[in-house]
C-alpha cells in the first residue's frame, strides 16, 4: 500500500519485510553493569560503551538472522515511557507498580511543563545505523502512551497531556530524520485502553507525524482492537504494528469485514509464550493473514520486543519466523 | 448510618525500598530454583500480613489482603476450572497492567475453591474486618476466548460461572467475609449486558447468607446507567467517582436505595486529594443514600499505585470518615434541638425482594 513511500525514501524492501519491535535481551553483563552503574559503581561512559557491544552484538545477529528492517535493541534503556520521562523536562520519577507478574516499573510523574531539551535517542540511532547497510527504525513512544502511562499532577486534562507531549515528540522525530532515519516507529500500546478518546490518540499523532518525510509506524499490542476497529485507521501513520498470534485470529475476522487500508507488520509469534513456535506453525499463521490481506501490505514481526526472553530465545524464535518468511516468499 | 473507610481490592506488594520488596525477592529466588514453593508461600503469607497491618495503621475500618496471590483479576479465577486454558497477555482495560487471556476448550468445571483460602488466611491475622472481592461472571465471560464447550456465546458463559461463583460467594459468607464485593470491569463497556449480569447476580445473591454483597462496575463513569445498577439485586453498589463527575450527579439527582460505596481517591493517579473537599463531596452524596452503610473507598484497586501513595491515599479516606463522623455528630445535636418542630420525613427506600428475601430484613 505504502510500497510508493518507501521507494521515494529510497527503500528498496523485499515482499514481506521482516523486522522486529524494538527491544531484544540484555545480557548479563550489561544488566549487571546497569545495577552498577545505578549504585554509582562505574560511569555513565563505561555503562554506554558496554550497551554499545550490546548493540553491536545484535545488529550482527539481526543480519545474520536475514532480518531486512533492523533496530538497534534498546540496550541503553529499561521501560519504554520511563526511559523518555528521564530525558523529557516536566517528569519526575516515580515508585514501583507492578505490571504483571513480578515485573515492576517505576511510573513517571508529570509535575511540570513538558519540554524536549535536545535529542534523546539520535545518538544510539546512528551508531545503530553505522553499523550496517540495512535500514534501523529510529524508536519513540507515543504522546497518547506516554500520557496513559505516566500519573499527571499538572496539566489538566489528558488531551491536553497527550498534546503537550506530542508538541514535544515531534522535536525528536524530527531529529531522527535530520540525522538520516527514514523509518520511524512510534510505540502506542495504550491506543485501546480508552476508546472514546481514539480522536485525541489521532491527533496526538498528527501533531508529530504531521508533514515530515519518514514511513512510519505505531506498534500497538495486547489491546481490544474490536472497539476501535476501523476508526484506528484514522491514525496517520502507514504502517500499523499489531500481535496476531494470541487473539490476532479474531482481528482477521475484523479485516475481512473491514479491509485493512494501511501497510500492517504482523506479530507471528507470542514473545511470552514458554515455547517456541515452529517454521510452520509461523507460516500458517501468515498464510491465514494473506487470505484477507494483499502480500504487498504486509511485514512480518514478532508480537512485542523480545526483551523478556534470553538471548538463546530470541535467535532461535526468530529463526523460526525468518525460515517461515522465507517460505512464504517462495509460494507468493 | 454507618460510614467506613475502607479498602476492597488490590494494594502495591512492594515498596520502593529494598526492606520491602522480600516478596519481589522471594519470588525471584524461587523462580530461580533457589527456594521451595513452601518458602514462597511463607513469603506471601508474610506480605498479606504487611498489607493488612498497613492498612489498619493508616486508619482503615475494613481491609482487603491485598490480592497478593493474584498474578490478575481473570486467570486467578478462570484458571480454576477445567476445560480452560489460560493463553498470553492482554492489557487490562485502561492500565499499564495486563492479564492472561482464558480459552475455554471444554465444559468446566471448578478444581478448587478461588479466593476463600486467601479470606481464612486473612481473617486470622487481621485485626480489622476483611472484605472478600471476586470478579464478577459476566467480566470473566468477556475477556475468555470461547474455543469450544456447551458455551453457544459469551452470555451462555456468564450464566454457566454464576453458580460456580454463587458457592464461592456462600464460601466466603461462611468464612466470615465482612463485605463481598463483586467486581464487574466489563459492564460499563457493554451496558447491554446488564440483563445477563441481573440474572446472575441473582444467583450470586441467593447464596450470600447475612453479607452484604456489593457490585463494583469499575473503570468506567457509571453514570449512564446508574438508575439501572440500583435496581440490581445486590446490597451496595461502589462507584469511581474519578472518571467525571457525572456518577456523584447522578447520586444526588436520583438518590441510591443500595449502600453506597464512594471511590473518592484516585487509585490511578499520584495527585494527591484534599480531605476537606473530599468530605464535602461525601456529604453531599451520603445525604442521598438510603441505604445502611457508606464505605470510602479507593476508586479502584490500589496496585496501580506505588505503595507510599496507595498508603497517603488511604490516609486521606480515614481523614474524611473523620470529618463526616464529626459532622455527623454535629448534625445528630442539630436534629436534637429541632426535634420539637415538625420536619419534614425522610423518604424511605420501597423493600425490594432479593434472592427471595426482604432487603430491608437482612442485617
Amino acid at each position: 500500500m505504502f510500497r510508493k513511500k518507501l521507494t521515494e525514501l529510497g527503500l528498496d524492501l523485499p515482499m514481506l519485510p521482516a523486522t522486529t519491535v524494538g527491544s531484544f535481551p540484555k545480557p548479563p553483563e550489561l544488566m549487571a553493569a546497569r545495577a552498577a552503574a545505578r549504585r554509582g559503581h562505574i560511569t555513565r561512559k563505561r555503562l554506554d560503551s558496554i550497551a554499545k557491544e550490546a548493540t553491536a552484538s545484535w545488529i550482527k545477529t539481526q543480519e545474520e538472522l536475514g532480518l531486512d528492517v533492523l533496530v538497534d535493541g534498546e540496550m541503553y534503556r529499561g521501560d519504554m515511557v520511563a526511559y523518555f520521562a528521564e530525558h523529557l523536562k516536566g517528569f519526575k520519577e516515580g515508585g514501583l507498580v507492578r505490571s504483571y507478574g513480578n515485573r515492576y516499573y517505576r511510573k513517571p510523574v508529570i509535575t511540570g511543563p513538558v519540554r524536549w531539551s535536545g535529542p534523546i535517542t539520535v545518538e544510539w540511532w546512528k551508531y545503530a545505523q553505522g553499523l550496517t547497510g540495512r535500514p534501523v527504525k529510529g524508536m519513540l513512544t507515543g504522546p497518547y502512551t506516554m500520557m496513559d502511562f505516566s500519573f499527571n499532577e499538572h496539566y489538566p486534562t489528558r488531551r491536553s497531556t497527550a498534546m503537550a507531549l506530542a508538541r514535544e515528540l515531534r522535536n525528536e522525530a524530527d531529529a531522527l530524520i535530520r540525522a538520516g532515519c527514514r523509518i520511524i516507529q512510534i510505540d502506542e500500546p495504550a491506543l485501546s485502553v480508552r476508546p472514546r478518546e481514539l480522536p485525541v490518540a489521532v491527533e496526538a499523532m498528527k501533531t508529530v507525524t504531521q508533514g515530515l518525510p519518514a514511513y512510519f509506524i505505531t506498534h500497538v499490542c495486547y489491546g481490544a482492537f474490536e472497539f476501535i476497529y476501523p476508526e484506528m485507521l484514522k491514525m496517520p501513520v502507514h504502517n500499523f504494528d499489531l500481535e496476531l498470534s494470541t487473539t490476532g485470529s479474531d482481528f482477521l475476522a475484523l479485516f475481512a469485514n473491514d479491509p485493512f487500508t494501511k501497510d500492517v507488520s504482523l506479530g507471528v509469534f507470542d514473545v511470552h509464550a514458554r515455547k517456541t513456535d515452529s517454521a510452520e506453525t509461523v507460516r500458517r499463521r501468515i498464510k491465514k493473514a494473506l487470505t484477507v490481506l494483499n502480500p504487498e501490505q504486509v511485514w512480518i514481526d514478532p508480537d512485542c520486543g523480545l526483551k523478556t526472553r534470553t538471548g538463546e530465545e530470541a535467535r532461535a524464535r526468530l529463526a523460526e519466523m525468518m525460515k517461515a518468511v522465507i517460505q512464504v516468499r517462495k509460494e507468493l | 448510618m454507618k460510614i467506613l473507610a475502607a479498602n476492597y481490592g488490590s494494594f502495591p506488594r512492594i515498596g520502593d525500598f529494598l526492606e520491602s520488596q522480600q516478596l519481589k525477592v522471594a519470588t525471584e529466588a524461587f523462580q530461580r530454583g533457589e527456594l521451595k514453593e513452601r518458602q514462597l508461600e511463607l513469603a506471601k503469607n508474610e506480605a498479606v500480613r504487611e498489607v493488612l497491618a498497613a492498612q489498619a495503621k493508616a486508619g482503615l475500618d475494613a481491609v482487603s489482603d491485598g490480592q497478593i496471590r493474584w498474578d490478575d483479576a481473570v486467570s486467578h479465577f478462570m484458571g480454576k476450572f477445567s476445560g480452560v486454558s489460560i493463553a498470553g497477555l492482554l492489557r487490562y482495560y485502561d492500565t499499564n497492567t495486563y492479564f492472561r487471556q482464558p480459552v475455554v476448550t471444554g465444559a468446566m468445571e471448578p478444581l478448587s475453591e478461588f479466593v476463600v483460602s486467601e479470606l481464612k488466611l486473612a481473617r486470622a491475622i487481621s485485626t480489622k474486618p476483611v472484605i472478600a472481592r471476586i470478579t464478577g461472571p459476566l467480566t470473566l465471560s468477556r475477556l475468555s476466548l470461547l474455543r469450544g464447550g456447551p458455551y453457544k456465546n459469551a452470555d451462555a458463559l456468564a450464566s454457566a460461572l454464576a453458580p460456580h461463583l454463587a458457592a464461592e460467594v456462600e464460601r466466603l459468607a461462611s468464612a466470615g467475609a465482612a463485605e463481598i464485593v463483586v467486581e464487574e470491569s466489563a459492564l460499563l463497556r457493554e451496558p447491554r449486558a446488564l440483563p445477563v449480569l441481573e440474572d446472575a447476580l441473582e444467583v450470586l445473591a441467593a447464596r450470600r447468607g447475612s453479607v452484604r454483597l456489593w457490585l463494583f462496575p469499575s473503570f468506567g463513569d457509571a453514570s449512564p446507567v446508574y438508575e439501572r445498577l440500583q435496581k440490581l439485586p445486590v446490597d451496595g453498589l461502589i462507584l469511581d467517582l474519578t472518571y467525571s463527575t457525572a456518577a456523584a450527579e447522578a447520586v444526588i439527582s436520583s438518590g441510591s436505595s443500595l449502600a453506597l460505596g464512594l471511590g473518592l481517591v484516585d487509585a490511578r493517579n499520584t495527585m494527591m486529594e484534599s480531605p476537606v473537599k473530599l468530605a464535602k463531596l461525601a456529604a453531599g452524596l451520603i445525604r442521598r443514600v438510603h441505604g445502611q452503610i457508606v464505605m470510602l473507598v479507593p476508586s479502584n484497586g490500589l496496585e496501580f499505585l506505588p505503595r507510599t501513595v496507595a498508603l497517603r491515599k488511604l490516609a486521606v479516606l480515614a481523614r474524611v470518615r473523620d470529618l463526616l463522623t464529626g459532622a455527623s455528630a454535629g448534625r445528630m445535636a442539630r436534629g436534637k434541638k429541632r426535634a420539637a418542630s415538625p420536619r419534614r420525613p425522610r423518604p424511605r427506600p420501597k423493600s425490594r425482594r432479593v434472592g427471595g428475601r426482604r432487603r430491608a430484613r437482612r442485617r
